[in-house]
């Protein structure tokens, strides 16, 4: 049994929304998406601005309400949940956020941002949680004696880790990491990277990871799922990414990334032009065809669907390989 | 290249480059103290090259970019240095001559497009209202220049771009718009601060492929601000990077790249995730940067540094050039340089 | 850096906090300051310049100015500060469930007040004084009744955008409940922005009270009110100026005392100048 498996879920959002609005332009944010988190597994979902991967987090985490398709975490539909089961399910699935400013509230000190989730569960006595803080605080690379202070007393970096903290609290089976890293400088990028590794380890902990960053996704990750338009275009093992990807979004996406050696940058070519489309109408057919260069007749008119090409390894094109 | 460690005037300053920095400090005068924000960073930068200023934040690099523009604001100071545009100080420069050297001689493009276009006019108007401006073109001419300019930096349908306002536009397309913008007055040096930090990578590598075209026509010599490697190993000519408001290593981007030589910049390297080298264990610098308000009299990295030694707190190490074209401000390094096997073994 | 460290540095806010304590210590020590009794008429007095026994001069009925306006203090003040209690107990939870629940709530109650602020403030509250009646705790009434409006507008705004800050987000992932959420995060950051246009309105709501009792709805005689000197003072402008001279130099010394504190309130909570425009 998969520890978390997402089936046919949708999610839209009207647009403008006014007095005299028809609220007919829907914004296809994650329109029909599907696939399964394995236990201890890191799966990476990439994608760029506008693709519906932050709305994806939020569904999962259960933060948000989808119009369509179910969420099964431990073979248990969790769609549907509310009130206390809800409550419940809080302590197995958790997130960490991007904005390692706006997601710390300004006026509350460390010790009980992270003790939260802890009084919220009645986690053990008042002191209890104060030990419990202290010993997240060390486990997370901060110094427990900073516990009566202030997020603005700290950088991006121990911010974020602040923010792991908390997420870690509730001994949770899944973490929800919604661009965890894309806010904070390089060196410090590394540092939480290294830290989400070192956890899951520890923990036996599952990742869904969120980024637009390909190379941090595949640092990270075990799979990569790669959206393009509220769709998962490609699904395979990160080890498998610069060599066996066959989408040709997955191709651009990789061709784009900055070489890591300028002598690499002499006869570079550029695969994609121009920029996605408009989630509001997206193309028919294949979402990626008016910007593909191997785009064939099929591809105006027939949506390809997800297959798969090989094991752990699925496409949703076409060509496929 | 010029001997950076030289603070001197015109007499160094070699007649192939275009701007000259020497020893510019740039401090601000806040209520908790003064925060050397550039504390004496020299470059050059020369004609149709690319000079990447690489380091993370509040390391110096924007207000370096500021200084040289002549936008620093009040708590913030120019202390001390010299700028020299064509071998002409533009520290001695009133407010008005310096006016007029923005966007002329010298052109900018931010990270955010959005905030440096007015929202309330046409593409079109905001490109001939600066042609006029700066240039003298004005009318139908000055239209048929802002389409080609568009068209130069692969806008599709620039006759339907200028009739839009920005909002209208993608991050992408405004980004064009800003580099067209800049480019239009010919500029000798262009200043591009993180100009695809904030764009989709797809996008980003549009722009950087367009870029490096067009810098390599137009001559300007291009000052390229940024916290990416990436961006630098695909853009730049030679790298500066900084580190608490000086630069602690300068040279060449091949040698840079090839031939790290400060453990900062080593760091940096190693910190960076690269596809398709799975195993691989990211080694970053622990720690976090110094507070610029009281930086020690030593080396401002020792701190994180792997390598330090004693001898590290003996002052602030200068930059000193190690090898042609390449410089270096560690203690370790310096100390090293007779032998220079052990020190790329070192590395 | 602490608001509060912030404001100490604040001269003309410091200035404003001094002028308020010691208005208020006027107030509660009126009994032992006032050389009269406010409301000892003394006709053989009436109309007094002012002189050692009575340093602010007599009114038309021959009371001690000073000692009204001592008096008064108390008055003046305490309505106001019950009248801006009012608005906060209404519009703080009106405000925050609005822009907390959202949907048709928030709907109705935006329209609600609409509706009211499309009526000019100071005049509805005159018709309902009017329809009320004559008297001080009519005054209040009215005054909290159209008061109230401004301010949930303004938090439910602020609510708003608390409401899409990720620590919100954050809190209903960790199972924070909704009171919890709205007590603990919201209304924290959602407070001191109030506390501010609570400070600037004092001076505003004094006048408004004031102008009331001008009107003669207010506090009546022989209450000695600011608003209500004025009144009595009115007919005497030309033969005796010192009667409306002094009150009016009360009243316009509150507001700015007021106006200070809460400018440099503004300043301390929001040094960035957010809320400012």
């Amino acid at each position: 049994m998969s520890l978390l498996e997402v089936d046919g879920l949708k999610k839209y959002y009207r647009t403008g929304g006014g007095l005299f609005s028809t609220g007919r332009e829907k914004v296809h944010a994650v329109d029909g998406i599907s696939f399964t988190l394995e236990r201890e597994e890191t799966l990476g979902l990439v994608g760029e601005s506008g693709c519906g991967k932050s709305t994806l987090a939020r569904l999962v985490a259960r933060l948000e309400e989808p119009d369509g398709g179910r969420v099964i975490f431990e073979g248990k539909d969790i769609t549907e949940l509310s009130g206390k089961k809800l409550q419940e399910l809080r302590c197995e699935i958790q997130v960490i956020f991007q904005d390692t400013y706006s997601s710390l509230n300004p006026r509350l000190t460390v010790s009980s941002i992270v003790g939260e989730p802890l009084a919220n569960f009645n986690m053990g006595t008042r002191k209890e949680q104060k030990e419990r803080v202290r010993e997240l605080l060390e486990t997370v690379g901060l110094n427990p004696e900073h516990a009566a202070r202030y997020p603005h007393e700290f950088s991006g970096g121990q911010r974020q880790r602040i923010g792991i903290a908390r997420a870690l609290a509730l001994r949770p089976k899944l973490v929800v990491c919604d661009e965890p890293v894309s806010s904070l400088d390089v060196s410090i990028q590394a540092q939480i990277l290294n830290l989400l590794k070192k956890l899951k380890q520890e923990f036996g902990l599952s990742y869904l990871f969120i980024s637009h960053d390909l190379a941090a996704v595949s640092y990270i990750s075990d799979r990569v799922a790669v959206m393009y338009l509220g769709r998962i275009v490609e699904v395979l093992k990160s080890r498998d990414l610069a060599t066996e990807a066959c989408h040709p979004y997955t191709q651009a996406l990789l061709a784009a990334v900055p070489v890591s050696d300028p002598r690499l940058r002499e006869g570079k070519e550029l695969i994609v032009k121009g920029e996605p489309p408009d989630p509001v109408n997206p193309p028919a057919g294949c979402r990626f065809h008016p910007r593909c260069p191997r785009a064939i007749e099929k591809c105006r008119s027939v949506e390809p669907v997800l297959n798969e090409v090989e094991e752990w390894h699925q496409v949703a094109c076409h060509l496929s390989c | 290249m010029v001997d950076l460690s030289q603070t001197g005037g015109a007499d160094t300053i070699s007649s192939k480059t275009i701007l000259n920095v020497r020893n510019l400090c740039t401090y601000f005068y806040t209520r908790q103290g003064v925060v050397k924000a550039v504390n004496g960073v020299s470059f050059d930068v020369k004609p149709g090259r690319t000079l990447a200023i690489v380091g993370e934040s509040g390391s110096g690099k924007t207000v370096t970019a500021l200084s040289l523009l002549g936008l620093i604001d009040p708590p913030g100071k120019i202390v001390s240095g010299e700028i020299y545009l064509d071998g002409r100080n533009l520290l001695g420069l009133s407010r008005e001559e310096l006016r007029r050297l923005r966007g002329k001689d010298m052109a900018l493009v931010f990270q955010d497009p959005m905030t440096s276009l007015n929202p309330v006019f046409t593409i079109g108007t905001q490109i001939t209202e600066t042609l006029t401006c700066h240039m003298g073109i004005a009318g139908a001419e000055a239209k048929i220049k802002a389409i080609e300019m568009l068209k130069r930096v692969g806008l599709p349908h620039p006759e339907k771009i200028i009739k839009r306002y920005p909002f209208q536009l993608s991050g992408g397309q405004r980004q064009r718009v800003m580099i067209a913008l800049a480019l239009s007055m010919n500029p000798r040096v262009l200043i591009a601060d993180e100009p695809t930090t904030a764009l989709d990578v797809t996008v980003q590598a549009q722009i950087l492929y367009e870029m490096r075209q067009l810098i390599k026509d137009c001559r300007a010599g291009v000052i390229l601000i940024t916290h990416d490697l990436g961006v630098v190993a695909e853009l730049a000519d030679e790298v500066a990077v900084m580190y608490a408001g000086s630069i602690v290593e300068y040279g060449d981007v091949y040698e840079i790249f090839d031939n790290p030589l400060h453990p900062y910049t080593r760091a940096l390297l190693k910190s960076i995730p690269r596809l398709g080298t799975k195993d691989e264990v990211l080694r970053p610098v622990q720690g976090q940067p110094p507070s610029l308000i009281d930086l020690p009299g030593r080396c401002a990295f020792l701190p994180r540094c792997e390598h330090g030694a004693g001898g590290c707190r003996a002052g602030v190490p200068p930059l000193e050039e190690i090898i042609p074209g390449h410089a270096v401000a560690c203690h370790r390094v310096i100390a090293a340089k007779p032998e220079e096997v052990t020190l790329r073994e070192l590395a | 850096m602490s608001a509060i460290y912030r404001l100490a540095r604040d001269k003309m806010a410091l200035v404003g906090l001094g002028i308020i304590i010691v208005i208020v210590a006027v107030g509660i020590f009126a009994p032992y300051l006032a050389p009269h009794d406010p409301v000892q008429v003394d006709l053989g007095q009436k109309l007094a310049r002012p002189s050692a026994e009575y340093p602010l001069g007599t009114d038309h009925l021959g009371r001690c100015i000073l000692s009204r306006l001592i008096y008064g203090t108390r008055v003046s003040l305490s309505t106001a500060m019950l009248v801006l209690t009012v608005i906060i107990f209404i519009s703080v939870p009106a405000g925050t469930i609005s822009g907390y629940v959202g949907g048709r709530l928030d709907n109705i109650v935006m329209r609600i007040i609409d509706i009211l602020l499309a009526f000019p403030g100071l005049v509805l509250a005159l018709v309902i004084a009017g329809m009320l009646g004559p008297g001080l705790l009519n005054v209040m009434i009215a005054l909290g009744a159209v008061w109230w409006v401004g301010y949930a507008r303004i938090i439910r705004g602020m609510v708003l955008s608390v409401k899409e800050k990720e620590f919100i987000l954050a809190a209903r992932s960790c199972g924070t409940s909704h009171s919890k959420i709205i007590f603990r995060h919201i209304l924290p950051n959602v407070l001191s922005p109030v506390i501010v246009l609570a400070t600037l309105d004092m001076g505003s709501l004094i006048l408004a009270i004031s102008g009331l009792s001008f009107l003669g709805l207010g506090a009546q005689p022989p209450m000695p009110e600011w608003g209500a000197m004025l009144n009595d003072g009115r007919p005497y402008m030309q033969a005796a100026p010192h009667l409306m001279l002094f009150p009016g130099l009360a009243i316009m010394l509150v507001v700015l005392a007021f106006n200070l504190l809460g400018d440099g309130l503004r300043d301390a909570f929001d040094p960035k100048g957010t809320m400012r425009g």
